[in-house]
């Protein structure tokens, strides 16, 4: 990783003057690069994204399993869908995250941004498995297969690999920092996936059908189904920002108690 | 997903204005499901799957002398009123591409999404003329509603079940739609290479 070397090198000469270099317009970027900052903003959104997925997961669930009506091919098994397309949705929604955040961190030397993408890869790679377990789940009563090896299938199952192989170098190194910036290039080329997954319903002849929601001509989705949808889309939403915001709380606060202990050695 | 252009779908329904013939252009570009890892590079298998397809027609199959213990995956329509319950799990029904039909015994669960006029893809061996299936394979489309929507829209006469089936079928066997004028077109990027 000599590349890693080289961009640590670049880094401090744009850390050691946030804002000066962009003017106004980074203002709000350089704030919340302080990790202060980002604590006292992050502990008054943290309980409103909570009670947020908590309403929208409790009014989801009711409307998903008893106030939606049955699909008139599927019956009620369509009932998995509110499950499974949120959390694939959430699943490319969490690379985009990460690779924004990597990007950044690499960029501009973004100690939040850095500790964001780290944060989101595990909740990624959740929502990847369980849109994987339940498409499974779908597929072997619907389709007649638990898995067929098609071009959404197999670009899906790339997606979680690509979560494990972030998560698993970006522990290999015993620097935490070169950890990081190593796995945020991973990143950023894994991103090219992201849009595969998209269309490979549209490039190629799956087996896995194509969109219903975010599609050219409208959801071809009924209200009364589209409508619980969207509201565990929201409930998803929220519980990714709720855990994210979490998890790098905890991750600054790790790192302080990493400052402590070196100045209590080396003190 | 878009109507127009090299990657258009052809479930992009009836109103997308292009006829059949474009339609079967249009599929014979795109790679059909399922994705043919386990067919491929394995004798036998390509010469038969011929026409960029790794399922074959019923017209196929009925022109091509298919031995026995050679694997068969088959894409079609389940015909109209061919589909009969016997012992156990045991089903018998016929696959069409609407020029020709095959027999077909299944023995397991169905998908659920099994029906008649359903687009589907069955593999297994033929056994005396007759496709002995240990797969059967349905495709869900992207349309999503209640019962009582399905009902008014086939009321309203808006309903174009048949049709949509066809053109998912279309998208199945690339021979379907063409049967009767010319089955054989150019595959550029067929499978079968």
């Amino acid at each position: 990783m000599d590349d890693g070397n080289e961009m640590s090198e670049a880094g401090p000469v744009v850390r050691d003057r946030p804002g000066e270099r962009w003017g106004g317009r980074w203002n709000v970027f350089n704030r919340y690069a302080n990790p202060t900052r980002f604590m006292q903003l992050s502990a008054k959104l943290v309980p409103w994204f909570a009670g947020a997925t908590v309403l929208l997961m409790a009014a989801g669930l009711y409307f998903a399993l008893f106030a939606s009506p049955p699909d008139y091919q599927q019956g009620e098994s369509v009932r998995i869908m509110y499950v499974h397309v949120p959390a694939a949705w959430m699943a490319m929604f969490c690379y985009t995250s990460m690779a924004v955040a990597s990007a950044i961190g690499l960029i501009w030397r973004h100690p939040v941004a850095e500790m964001t993408a780290k944060a989101t890869a595990p909740i990624g790679a959740c929502f990847t498995f369980l849109a994987l377990v339940t498409g499974s789940l779908w597929g072997k009563p619907m389709w007649g297969t638990w898995w067929v090896w098609d071009a959404r299938l197999t670009s899906v199952l790339v997606l979680f690999f690509l979560y494990l192989g972030y998560m698993a170098l970006e522990n290999a190194f015993d620097d935490p920092a070169r950890g990081t910036r190593a796995a945020g290039i991973l990143a950023l080329v894994g991103f090219v996936n992201v849009p595969i997954i998209k269309f490979s319903v549209d490039w190629w002849n799956t087996l896995h059908q194509p969109a219903s929601v975010v599609r050219m001509g409208g959801p071809t989705i009924d209200s009364s189904m589209l409508i619980p949808l969207l509201v565990m889309a929201g409930a998803f939403t929220c519980y990714y920002f709720w855990v994210v915001l979490v998890r790098v709380r905890g991750e600054i606060i790790a790192s302080r108690i990493r400052g402590l202990r070196l100045r209590q050695v080396h003190g | 997903m878009t109507c127009s252009g090299r990657t258009t779908s052809l479930l992009c329904g009836p109103d997308g204005g292009r006829g059949r013939e474009a339609e079967a252009q249009a599929s014979d570009l795109r790679r059909p499901w399922p994705w043919p890892a386990r067919d491929r590079g394995r004798p036998g298998a390509d010469g038969v799957a011929g026409q960029g397809g790794v399922f074959q027609t019923p017209s196929q199959v009925a022109e091509e002398h298919i031995s026995g213990n050679q694997r068969i995956r088959v894409g079609g329509l389940v015909e109209e009123g061919s589909v009969q319950k016997e012992a156990g799990t045991q089903v018998r029904f016929e696959i069409t591409d609407l020029a020709n039909r095959v027999p077909v015994t299944y023995s397991g669960i169905l998908p659920d999404l099994f029906r008649e006029g359903q687009g589907i893809v069955v593999e297994g061996h033929l056994q005396g003329g007759v496709l002995v299936a240990d797969q059967v394979l349905a495709k869900h489309d992207e349309k999503y509603m209640p019962p009582e929507v399905a009902d008014a829209l086939k009321q309203s006469g808006r309903w174009q079940h048949m049709k949509d089936s066809m053109e998912q079928a279309g998208q199945m066997p690339p021979g379907a739609s063409t049967a009767g004028t010319s089955p054989t077109k150019a595959s550029p990027t067929g499978a079968a290479q």
